[in-house]
């Protein structure tokens, strides 16, 4: 299982409306071939969407606080949802400003944000960081995730605004568009990562988190774990504990090729990194994965008794 | 082998699957020589106007006439049983017994159920799961779909119930077919 397979296989179940545990077969399979499934079961599901067509031009007809007022309450948000992706952008802007938050947030749980693309990004961001507030509270990540890809900077920034630092890094598990993942990271201010690298060990989402390094390009990951090493005993306590209990080493060692010396240097000098059973681990893991090359320079800035343990476990490949 | 512009393409529309044929010209369609390809189930084929409109169909293909226009709307439909020879567009009854369909490009048949619910491409990875998963994932879609179904017909119920009974249907008619 991989973290971004057990992702897929959430998502899948969401869409489905049933328990991820049920679908837990599906985690054998490749992260992608899931996701394709998942884009077919979505066409499947939303592919007699257009038979709503007049019931879109139909909304047109009321003036549009009376339709906002019979799309809230008797539509409901399933159909709503159908429906929206079928509207005129201008219409679904201005009738979605006539709508509580906690309702858009009904909808935006059905809606499939592909299909309303344009009226995501016509939303403005103050309406947004309602629905994401909203959202939040009901801890709708894997819904959220899926609107990351579809959303203008401001209103980026101002969902980051309502949501907490320990929902951010559960959000990113489910980020759909990965090329967008390293976009938005670049938006939160340090502050905010600093936060949700904290909440990584007080919530134990380091797995959340160390797949966030692997979904963002090599630059930015290694600066994400600068900004880790900068952290206590306490909180990388927490990440070593995760990649020994997740067999995660393949993820974490190619990130300190990118960290600073003074990162590598910090991250390397950690007590539990230097534990017997987390070494032999590690060395294990760079030598199944290839990755001895980003071992070695982290291991000669380990203290002799360390080195030792790496020699003894990959004598011919450390020498 | 004929050249393309003497050939005309026929579809066949069943329950799995749009299948392209390829006829001669002058049949119009009407005598299957081979078939080209299949196109998922759920393909919409147009949209189209006119009784000579044209749709362009596997890339080289030559176009498709659309004669039966009605044909190309419901088939991008997934919740209409459409019973083979009577639903196909231009090769008709001959469509099903050709024997290019036995060559269907569908892979393995324990997909087939899948295929029918989620429709095509699918990855060739599902051939991993055994039988006991592969209908489970056959049956979670399908409820899926069910429940949703059962969600917006309420939902558009709910909607016309203030209306009286005659107007309703009518309403509900307009709307929704």
């Amino acid at each position: 299982m991989t973290l971004e397979g057990h992702a897929e296989v959430m998502k899948l179940a969401r869409l489905l409306g049933t328990a991820p545990e049920r679908l837990a077969y599906l985690e054998r399979l490749a992260p992608a071939d899931v996701r394709a499934l998942r884009e077919r079961a979505t066409v499947a599901l939303f592919d007699n969407d257009r038979r709503f067509g007049r019931v879109a031009l139909a909304s047109r007809i009321p003036p549009a606080a009376l339709t906002a007022w019979i799309a809230q309450h008797l539509f409901g948000a399933l159909l709503c949802a159908r429906v929206a992706g079928l509207l005129d952008t201008r219409r679904a802007v201005d009738l979605a400003e006539r709508m509580a938050p906690e309702f858009l947030a009904d909808l935006a749980v059905q809606l499939d944000p592909r299909r309303a693309r344009e009226i995501i990004f016509a939303l403005p961001p103050a309406l947004i960081g309602g629905v994401a507030a909203e959202l939040t509270r009901r801890e709708e990540y894997i819904a959220m995730g899926r609107f990351v890809g579809h959303m203008t900077d401001a209103a980026l920034e101002a969902a980051f605004e309502v949501i907490d630092d320990a929902s951010l890094l559960r959000i990113s598990y489910f980020v759909e568009e990965k090329d967008q993942l390293d976009h938005v990271v670049g938006l939160l201010a340090t502050d905010r990562v600093r936060g949700a690298i904290r909440a990584a060990t007080d919530a134990d989402l380091w797995p959340q988190a160390l797949d966030l390094l692997t979904r963002v390009s090599p630059q930015r990951a290694g600066a994400l774990a600068d900004l880790a090493a900068e952290e206590d005993d306490r909180v990388l306590d927490g990440m070593v504990r995760t990649a020994q209990r997740d067999g995660l080493w393949d993820v974490v060692l190619p990130v300190t090729q990118n960290m600073t010396a003074e990162g590598r240097r910090r991250f390397a000098r950690l007590p539990a990194l230097h534990a017997p059973d987390v070494l032999v681990a590690l060395v294990d893991a760079a030598v199944a994965g290839g990755l001895l090359a980003d071992l070695l320079p982290l291991a000669a800035l380990m203290p002799a008794g360390a080195q030792r343990v790496v020699r003894e476990r990959a004598p011919g490949d450390v020498g | 082998m004929a050249s393309r512009d003497k050939l005309r393409s026929s579809v066949a529309v069943t329950e799995d699957a749009i299948y392209v044929l390829e006829s001669s010209k002058p049949s119009g369609g009407a005598k299957p020589k081979s078939l080209v390809g299949a196109l998922p189930r759920h393909t919409q084929l147009g949209p189209v106007s006119g009784r000579w409109g044209q749709v362009n169909l596997l890339g080289e293909v030559p176009p498709l006439l659309s004669r039966r226009a009605g044909v190309f709307a419901s088939a991008g439909s997934r919740s209409r049983t459409l019973g083979g020879a009577r639903e196909t567009s231009g090769c008709g009854s001959r469509a099903c017994g050709h024997p290019g369909l036995e060559s269907r490009p569908m892979g393995d048949d324990r997909l087939a159920p899948v295929r029918d619910q989620f429709g095509d491409p699918l990855p060739a990875a599902l051939h991993a799961l055994s039988d006991d998963e592969l209908t489970d994932l056959t049956a979670a879609l399908a409820e899926a779909d069910r429940e949703q179904s059962i969600a917006l017909d309420a939902a558009i119920d709910h909607t016309l119930r203030f209306l009286p009974w005659p107007l309703s249907s009518i309403v509900r008619k307009v709307l929704v077919g």
